[in-house]
């Protein structure tokens, strides 16, 4: 059962990972969404474009360039050294950089849709109603794109458990500090371990039913409870 | 710089622009009901969105009760603006309840002295309070957006055009709430509608707005125009009224098409409103008749009902709109020597006889001997001795 252990760790990783990635991903990529979705200027659109290249690219061609960015002779290893490490590659943290910025698009495109479709006009009734800028924001945008934050948090957290390359590349697959799921499975399949390989492919994909239907259940609810 | 004076309510924009220029400029009392109105596209919601600081043109000053919100150097921020801005559309937050959107801008937690309690039995909404605004009707909607932006304490009530997506029905329910508003919470109102009917009712005063468009489409060669004037306030409920909304609609329609083809337009390229002094509603004596009629020609006079006089900056081409009581509203108008007659009912006819000088202005309108078409009251006696017969 020495293969099952392995798993949990693997599977306990995972999820760690993609949380933490999910709730980055959201406190980043609302307030971006929010400045694309109102810039008028030229520049919203140059960043527009830089965000949604990711999934553009093959999967390697992103993983190298993380590579060359978090490595010693990156900006990556400028912050590593900030707490003695050598490197931000092939760890943790250099995993959960990778997994934002391959999910960065998938979160930030539903959350800029719902602003930009909400228009300008709930937000300039609420200023005619007193409200400043950042309360109008949080009492009237937030709560409208609401449906479109658990899109993207489902979106987010699905991208990462999925995310593959990447993960391979810049984590390169360290038992119990970079080894995710994905890795795993792929070991599981070069090593010819059919049944091992088969538990976690049918495991991930249960999961990824389950935390789809589930939020599509809750947010049906709360839909209905609030027209 | 221009001084805000206490006790009325200031506003001049202008946007020479060349997509959409603006010129608008009127005063009206800080505690009546300033009617705005114009022919669609003239520009009322672009004159309320700079009221309300969501726009900010060129050129603009604007002043609440010796309150400056915008001139050269000061523009404040619409949150920082006391109004309560009333759109076409309610735009209640679907998210809060019907209370929460009354109290959204509300003072906590008591809001005073304007409170919920009584703006909710005004509105006639007291019952809908726990409601989710999905499940209120169109009326019941703009009754509570119109009790959300009292609530907010506003100096001012700005209302553009809240019932124009309604049905009669629902303009029947809210247009007394309105009055009833104006009456007991003492909030300066600036009605915008191109529903003269709905002006009439409300308002105490009127500010006119104007198009006039150059003869090749989608060029404006003039300036909006405005004029102003003290109305008396109606009686009778709107419906007995709209022969006076169709007549200020055809008034503005024939300004606009009177632009199009006539060449002095392109020459001065504005158009002046001139209105006449006083109050419409006075009885007129022989005296002040003649007073008046000393001040020709550059205004024609009416004895009861709205006088507006249209001149433009030719003395050649000179718009009348002429009103009698309601019911009786006619229009003559005039572009050079082409002169027009609109009839709205057919109680008495006048007419109106062109002439190619403005030195004889303003003519005395002459009864017609016989009448332009044959009334229908003639019908009725007809009917009614045959009925007569009938029953004999």
């Amino acid at each position: 059962m020495e293969g099952l252990s392995e798993i949990w760790v693997s599977v306990r990783l995972t999820i760690e990972l993609a949380s933490i990635t999910t709730v980055i991903l959201l406190i980043l990529g609302t307030p971006l969404a929010w400045w694309l979705a109102r810039s008028k200027s030229m520049w919203g659109e140059a960043v527009a474009t830089i965000i949604i290249l990711p999934p553009m690219l093959p999967q390697p061609v992103l993983g190298f360039y993380l590579l060359a960015l978090l490595g010693p002779t990156g900006p990556g290893g400028l912050l590593a050294s900030l707490w003695g490490e050598r490197t931000l590659a092939f760890t943790f943290a250099g995993l959960v950089i990778g997994s934002v910025l391959s999910a960065l698009p998938v979160v930030v495109q539903p959350i800029c849709n719902a602003f930009t479709t909400m228009g300008d006009r709930p937000l300039e009734v609420a200023a005619t109603l007193r409200a400043s800028p950042s309360y109008a924001f949080l009492t009237v945008a937030l709560p409208l794109a609401r449906p479109a934050f658990l899109t993207a948090a489902v979106l987010g957290f699905a991208h990462t458990v999925a995310a593959f390359g990447v993960v391979l590349m810049i984590g390169g697959s360290i038992p119990g500090r970079t080894k995710v799921l994905s890795a795993f499975l792929f070991e599981y399949i070069k090593a010819s371990r059919w049944h091992e390989a088969s538990l976690v492919a049918g495991g991930m994909l249960m999961f990824a039913f389950a935390v789809i239907l589930i939020l599509t259940l809750i947010d049906k609810y709360l839909g209905r409870r609030s027209t | 710089m221009r001084t805000a004076t206490p006790g009325r309510i200031e506003v001049a924009f202008s946007e020479k622009r060349a997509r959409f220029p603006l010129n608008t400029q009127f005063s009206v009392p800080a505690k009546c009901v300033a009617g705005i109105f114009g022919a669609p596209g003239c520009g009322k919601t672009t004159v309320a969105r700079c009221i309300a600081g969501l726009e900010r043109l060129s050129t603009g000053f604007c002043a609440i009760d010796g309150e400056v919100w915008q001139d050269e150097t000061t523009f404040r921020a619409p949150h920082l603006r006391p109004i309560g801005y009333v759109l076409k559309e309610p735009c209640l937050f679907p998210h809060l309840s019907v209370r929460r959107n009354l109290l959204y801008a509300a003072p906590k937690p008591n809001p005073r002295p304007i409170a919920l309690d009584e703006v909710a039995e005004l509105l006639a909404i007291t019952s809908l309070l726990d409601r989710s605004p999905a499940h209120l009707s169109a009326g019941e909607r703009q009754r509570v957006a119109i009790g959300r932006a009292l609530l907010s304490q506003p100096r001012v009530l700005l209302m553009d055009e809240p019932l124009a997506t309604l049905d009669r029905r629902a303009k029947r329910e809210i247009l007394p709430c309105l009055k009833c508003l104006n009456e007991k919470l003492a909030v300066p109102m600036i009605y915008i509608s191109h529903d003269m009917a709905e002006i009439e009712y409300l308002a105490d005063h009127l500010v006119m707005m104007g198009v006039a468009r150059s003869p090749r489409p989608g060029r404006y060669i003039s300036c909006r125009a405005i004029q102003l004037c003290p109305l008396q306030r109606a009686t009778k409920p709107p419906s007995a009224l709209m022969p006076w909304s169709a007549a200020m609609t055809g008034a503005m329609g024939c300004l606009s098409s009177a632009s199009k083809g006539r060449g002095c337009w392109s020459r001065r390229r504005r158009l002046h409103l001139a209105c006449t002094s006083g109050c419409a509603s006075q009885p007129a004596t022989s005296a002040s008749r003649a007073k008046r009629r000393a001040q020709a020609p550059s205004s024609m006079y009416f004895r009861r009902g709205l006088r507006l006089v249209f001149r433009s900056a030719r003395p050649r081409s000179l718009w009348c709109l002429r009103s009698a009581p309601a019911g009786q509203a006619r229009i003559f108008w005039r572009v050079s020597r082409v002169t027009r007659l609109i009839r709205w009912g057919s109680r008495t006819e006048w007419t109106y006889s062109p002439s190619s000088s403005m030195s004889r202005w303003p003519r005395p309108l002459k009864r017609h001997r016989k009448p332009l078409r044959p009334p229908r009251q003639q019908e009725i006696p007809n009917k009614q001795a045959s009925l007569l017969e009938i029953s004999q």
